[in-house]
């Protein structure tokens, strides 16, 4: 499969694959919030990828609930969004994509401030998601500026070829 | 020309759609350095609202004025 970003003059035949690039992403995300949604209602502490106690300190931190909702819990239904936009047509989908890209990396920005600053440990799920997000509002964005209007340029061509 | 038409003639254009982006960052700025709270954090989410729809020109509240979510034409003409 080609790159979505070089699709050139390719445009509608390479959208498919760029929703299918986010909808991937958005399943990644998923599983990373889904298990630390897991391991926050289990009470254990998250594995730790790289050793130390990292996680288990941001995720045991006052910071872990937000108005009373766990933070991965929150990430799990921005992911969900993101998953939902990217298998939505059209520009309905294109702008649900930049609006929960835009959303996701300024939670993920104000989280990383948190586990810099105020709780002062490095959480790598939470750094793996804050990349995720990036990646998710670059691909919205080319998306939704590279494919915007696409719809009503095909209709009035096909239009167009059913009156030649 | 109504003055319905002109403001979507307007905010299809690209002042229209730097608006927007302007309008969403001062939604974000009030919302994390004024309100704080509940309230700011809701504000700082409204606010993606308008700066994603500046960006990438498709605006969700186009039906409402008559237009779909582009305006009349695509912001590429633009």
């Amino acid at each position: 499969m080609s790159s979505p970003l070089q699709a050139g003059g390719s445009a509608p035949r390479s959208e498919p694959a760029l929703r299918l690039t986010l909808a991937v992403l958005a399943v990644i995300g998923l599983g990373i919030a889904g298990y630390l949604t897991v391991v926050h209602y289990d009470g254990s502490s998250p594995v730790c990828l790289a050793g130390g106690e990292s996680c288990s300190k941001v995720q045991s931190s006052e910071y872990a609930e937000l108005v009373g909702i766990p933070v991965p819990l929150i990430g799990l239904f921005g992911y969900l969004t993101v998953l939902a936009a990217a298998l939505l047509p059209g520009d309905v989908g294109r702008f649900g994509g930049v609006f929960a890209g835009l959303v996701g990396v300024g939670f993920s920005a104000y989280l990383t401030y948190l586990e810099i600053f105020e709780i002062e440990a490095i959480c790598q799920w939470c750094v793996a998601s804050a990349l995720l997000m990036c990646l998710v509002l670059a691909l919205s964005l080319y998306r939704a500026l590279r494919f915007g209007g696409v719809d009503r340029d095909l209709g009035a061509s096909s239009e167009l070829r059913g009156a030649t | 020309m109504g003055a319905k038409q002109q403001f979507v003639e307007f905010m299809r254009g690209r002042s229209g759609r730097l608006a927007r982006v302007g309008l969403g960052a001062t939604i974000l700025a009030l919302g994390l350095l004024v309100v704080g709270g509940t309230g700011g954090t809701v504000m700082a989410i409204f606010s993606a609202m308008p700066i994603a729809s500046g960006a990438t020109g498709i605006c969700p509240l186009g039906p409402l004025f008559g237009v779909d979510f582009r305006g009349r034409c695509p912001t590429r003409s633009a």
